[in-house]
């Protein structure tokens, strides 16, 4: 109460000097708290009161985009919402960033001043050599929830290349009191667009002034949504619309993307005549093929050279980002950004006599598949594809050329289980890239269990790890040294003490996908204490799949597991002599569409016991409704994964 | 400097000399204030980059900007106040012997107390009572700042509060090996104020449902938090479980480790060897008290045995007690850290310290039908 009578005189009392920014007499109140519907409040931690957006199509080479933005924090959890960053570069300049914030009941508490705008370059640690990545940054978060921050800012983009995607409800808890899309674009330059998770009832307003076409969309009054475990991301269950250009051009360079087939057909042409390589690389190649005429070992022996003399640098400036450097400057500098190098090695291939093409991807683990229905730059990387036979089938090889540890034709979890334009002379054709099914994505584990008869035990294991099961292993085995791939290890296994005895990396040959081996030696104190005259031990020492919690209110999302796995335990209990098994778990078999679970135990002649556990879990796109089947599903491996081998002391 | 440009805020604070005569109190009511008019934006200075009137308008500042305007503040109300320089806890260790500006990224307020004690206050957290540093703050010492030079010295950072954890559970088991349970759970301290945050920052709704996520065998039916208090009393909630019976259970016997489900299960000490000092920050408390009704007919096979587990130089203490009444069996578990502090030569015997309380309360407990 004291403070926010503190904040009325603050503003009613005038400062030294005329401030810059203070209106005279006090404005009027905008965007009081009460005037937010209860039901927006639910489950809401911020609340968007505004998001009005206008894309002005200017020219096939620019648009202006302007927007006002209005958010009311309701609690400590919206706090983020507060702040806000508009980023810029050589193509792209802020024409205004203004800021304002208000407090419960819309009196205005502080005018965003120029001066505490915050001006930063964007880093990429990781290997940009040169970007011109920037961003403004305003931060106006308040001591007092609730308040409402007011943004306004303008971007001007020569970079027409990317128009803007409207998705007001990005973020998990908030609420969308009213959300327009104004979209404005000369006649001859038709809008594309396309609505996504759009609702009912809310068609879009289009309409023509005079040589001017103009289109509106308008969301309101949606309530708050979580990220739900296991669902699709954000992008792909709120509704948006996404924009995209016909005709473009950027630094002079005109196209259309219309169609795959002209998107591609201007990226072709814009990096073409670059794969011209100095003479003493042909005399390179050609030393490496001379007694190699089939194409697959020239592919092999070509992208082992890449590998060995050439490394990954990026370089964003302005158009640099889509126009390649020539092959030339890759072989001579020994260094290229992910075209370059794909452009580099196509211009290898092509002296070798294997055609080969760059193709333009959305790379990342947790990057969106291409949307083949809605032509337009979804693209952040390049790769290669040469397109092969084997008997006669096709059997297309898939490149990665930034990486000096990659496998021959492995994409893995960054450019694998999608689509890539390819571009050839003909332009643009999408493709698939290679999917990774269970077979190819597994984890083997072969362990031996010793207990002793204080109840102390100690372990060996070996695991294979192939496919996107083997993608995080296979950077710890390339990136770190052997102290830091331990570390790594111990800080991800789920045991009470143990101390590692042992511990190797190593990469497993072999065709089909690449495969990680990691060994590792165990010491448990107390792993098994005696209870009386009986001792407990759990054999599934190193794979135990947690349960999911309960879902708490209806579930609104798909269920959805991108990634497909296959999981095969064999385990080998050694006891000490004077202990006999007294019971061993049942046999548990689940076959659902979440995938199967199996777990037998036998008591070998030897006397030890082994226990097999294989689990397959396959790629999931399922309805809303299947949710409770599945943590049910979950819940049953996790009960039969801590299942307890009981050891009889059988000499009193 | 800026103490003397603290004019605006006198309209402020001058009631509350009248209001407050006793000064720990003013300092609180000054603190609160200030916590109310200014946030901290996470940056960690020790001066500011502007006047102090700037942060004020725009309600948002670096530490600096928050701490030296709650010393002037505390001088508007007649307190005397002056400021403290230390490093934070990531910022690393100041060396006394070298005097570094640059050593230093933080300032506090310190108002000498009557009885000779320094009252240290930092207005940039509202989980926590004035008084209490942040844990950001925990780096043993700082340096005060007078206007004479030859006042200005050393002062101890060593935290006022602990981390305290409390949880009292009741127990009833069945015949099936089925658990129910209500557990009565409470933060106080620097837990008080992690909780509090983690709270305003999830929703009321989300933090319980954390509860069902801890323990994925569990149904929850009820949870509630106890009303919220200020910030000087603990941080309490009730909930109710059940725990469906193993499909393991061998006929007749039952087997139940009790205490497995409220200790944390993993030796937070994963690697054998360490070359920097294990910093709590402040002293750690565990307390978990669980009655456990036995179900009709049935009885332990044999009590398990009582323990105290000490650290050397009295660094720290686990008591473990277990007592059976008619049907009834009472454990006590509680662990005490006493240094906010322990050097790399301690970490082994930290790390053998925390596998011997896990492994007690993860013992299995053997219940038969009586005879």
């Amino acid at each position: 109460m004291k403070a926010k009578n503190l904040l009325a005189l603050l503003c009613a009392v005038p400062l030294g000097g005329a401030p810059r920014f203070m209106p005279v007499g006090a404005p009027a109140p905008k965007y009081s708290v009460v005037e937010i519907p209860a039901a927006l409040r639910e489950g809401a931690h911020a609340v968007l009161r505004a998001d009005d957006e206008v894309v002005t199509v200017k020219s096939a080479s620019r648009l202006v985009h302007t927007v006002h933005k209005v958010i009311t924090v309701l609690d400590a959890g919206g706090d983020a919402f507060g702040r806000t960053t508009v980023g810029y570069d050589a193509l792209n300049a802020i024409g205004y960033l203004r800021g304002a914030v208000y407090d419960a009941d819309g009196r205005l508490l502080h005018q965003l001043r120029a001066s505490e705008i915050r001006d930063q370059g964007v880093g990429d640690a990781g290997g940009s050599l040169m970007t011109d990545v920037r961003v403004r940054y305003a931060d106006l978060r308040q001591p007092q929830v609730p308040y409402t921050v007011e943004f306004d800012y303008e971007v001007v983009s020569d970079n027409t290349l990317f128009y803007p995607t409207w998705q007001p409800q990005d973020e998990e808890g908030l609420a969308v009191q009213s959300a327009t899309l104004r979209v404005s674009t000369p006649a001859a330059l038709p809008l594309r667009y396309q609505e996504r998770q759009w609702p009912a009832g809310a068609p879009v307003q289009h309409t023509r002034a005079g040589n001017q076409e103009q289109y509106a969309w308008a969301l309101a009054d949606r309530p708050a949504v979580d990220e739900e475990d296991n669902a699709p991301p954000l992008a792909d269950t709120t509704p948006g619309v996404a924009l995209a250009p016909g005709a473009f051009e950027v630094q002079g360079h005109a196209g259309s993307a219309s169609t795959w087939q002209s998107f591609g057909q201007w990226n072709y042409e814009l990096n073409a005549g670059r794969a011209v390589l100095p003479p003493a690389t042909i005399a390179k190649v050609a030393e490496l093929i001379k007694d190699a005429p089939d194409p697959h070992t020239r592919v092999a022996r070509l992208y082992g050279l890449l590998q060995g003399s050439t490394r990954y640098i990026s370089v964003q400036l302005g158009l640099g980002g889509w126009q390649t450097f020539p092959a030339s400057a890759v072989a001579t500098s020994g260094y290229g950004d992910c075209k370059a190098l794909s452009n580099y090695t196509m211009a290898l291939l092509a002296t070798a006599g294997v055609p080969a093409y760059v193709a333009l991807i959305g790379a990342g683990s947790d990057h969106a598949d291409l949307r083949p229905d809605f032509p337009s730059n979804q693209f952040n990387h390049a790769i290669v594809c040469v397109p092969l036979a084997t008997a006669g089938r096709p059997d297309t090889l898939w490149l990665e050329c930034t990486s000096q540890t990659t496998a021959l034709g492995y994409m893995g979890s960054f450019t694998g289980n999608r689509h890539a334009l390819l571009l050839t002379p003909k332009g643009g054709q999408v493709v698939a890239t290679p999917r990774y099914r269970c077979a190819d994505n597994r984890r083997e584990r072969r362990i031996d269990l010793y207990l002793d008869a204080a109840g102390a035990a100690t372990a060996t294991a070996r695991t294979l790890r192939t496919g996107q099961e083997q993608d995080t292993y296979a950077q710890l085995l390339h990136e770190l040294g052997p102290t830091e791939q331990k570390q790594y290890v111990a800080e991800h296994l789920r045991l009470s003490t143990f101390t590692i005895s042992k511990f190797g990396l190593a990469a497993a040959p072999g065709a089909g996908t690449p495969g990680v081996v990691e060994t590792l030696g165990l010491a448990l104190p107390g792993y098994a204490p005696p209870s009386g005259k009986r001792v407990f031990v759990s054999p599934n020492l190193l794979s135990r799949l947690p349960a999911l919690p309960a879902q708490v209110g209806t579930r609104q999302t798909a269920l959805w597991v991108p990634r497909a796995s296959l999981q095969a335990d064999t385990v080998r209990l050694h006891f000490p002599a004077g202990f006999q098994p007294e019971t061993l778990p049942a046999p548990v078999q689940l076959a659902t569409a979440y995938g199967t679970y199996s777990a037998q135990y036998q008591a070998l002649p030897d006397g030890t016991v082994r226990y097999v556990r294989r689990l397959e879990l396959p790629r999931l796109h399922l309805p809303a409704a299947s949710y409770a089947g599945y943590v049910d599903f979950r819940r049953k491996i996790s009960a039969a994964d801590r299942a307890q081998v009981v050891l009889l002391k059988t000499d009193v | 400097m800026q103490f003397g440009r603290g004019g605006f805020l006198k309209e402020q604070v001058q009631g509350l000399a009248a209001q407050y005569p006793d000064p720990a109190q003013r300092a609180a009511a000054v603190r609160q204030i200030v916590l109310a008019a200014v946030r901290y934006n996470g940056t960690n200075h020790y001066a500011t980059d502007g006047s102090l009137r700037k942060a004020f308008d725009a309600h948002s500042g670096t530490s600096a900007d928050v701490n030296l305007l709650l010393i002037a503040a505390l001088r508007q109300a007649g307190l005397a106040a002056h400021p403290v320089l230390l490093s934070t806890r990531t910022h690393g260790r100041v060396d006394q012997s070298f005097p570094l500006l640059t050593k230093f990224n933080y300032v506090v307020a310190l108002v000498p107390q009557a009885d000779g004690k320094d009252l240290l206050v930092d207005a940039t957290d509202p989980d926590l009572p004035c008084g209490t540093l942040p844990e950001r703050c925990l780096s043993q010492t700082g340096r005060l700042i007078m206007p004479q030079a030859s006042a200005s010295r050393w002062v101890d950072l060593s935290p006022t509060q602990r981390h305290v954890h409390f949880q009292q559970v009741q127990l009833a088991l069945d015949a099936q090996g089925g658990l129910a349970g209500k557990v009565h759970e409470e933060y106080a301290g620097y837990a008080g104020a992690n909780a509090r945050g983690e709270l305003a920052k999830l929703g009321e709704k989300k933090y319980l449902a954390e509860i069902g996520r801890q323990h994925t065998a569990w149904a929850v039916p009820q949870a509630a938090l106890a009303k919220r208090a200020s910030t000087e009393a603990p941080f309490a909630l009730d909930y109710s479980f059940t725990q469906p019976a193993d499909d393991n259970a061998t006929a007749g016997t039952l087997y139940l480790s009790p205490l497995r489900e409220f200790g944390t299960g993993q030796n937070p000490f994963r690697h054998e060897d360490r070359q920097y000092p294990v910093d709590f920050g402040a002293p750690q408390e565990e307390m978990l008290l669980v009655a456990l009704t036995l179900p009709d007919g049935y009885e332990l096979a044999e009590t398990p045995k009582n323990a105290i587990i000490d650290l050397p130089d009295g660094g720290g203490r686990y008591l473990f007690n277990v007592a059976a009444i008619g049907s009834t069996v009472n454990f006590t578990s509680r662990l005490a850290l006493r240094k906010p502090v322990y050097t790399a030569a301690e970490y082994t015997h930290l790390r053998e310290f925390y596998r011997l309380m896990l492994e007690k309360q993860a013992e299995k407990l053997v219940i038969k039908k009586k005879a």
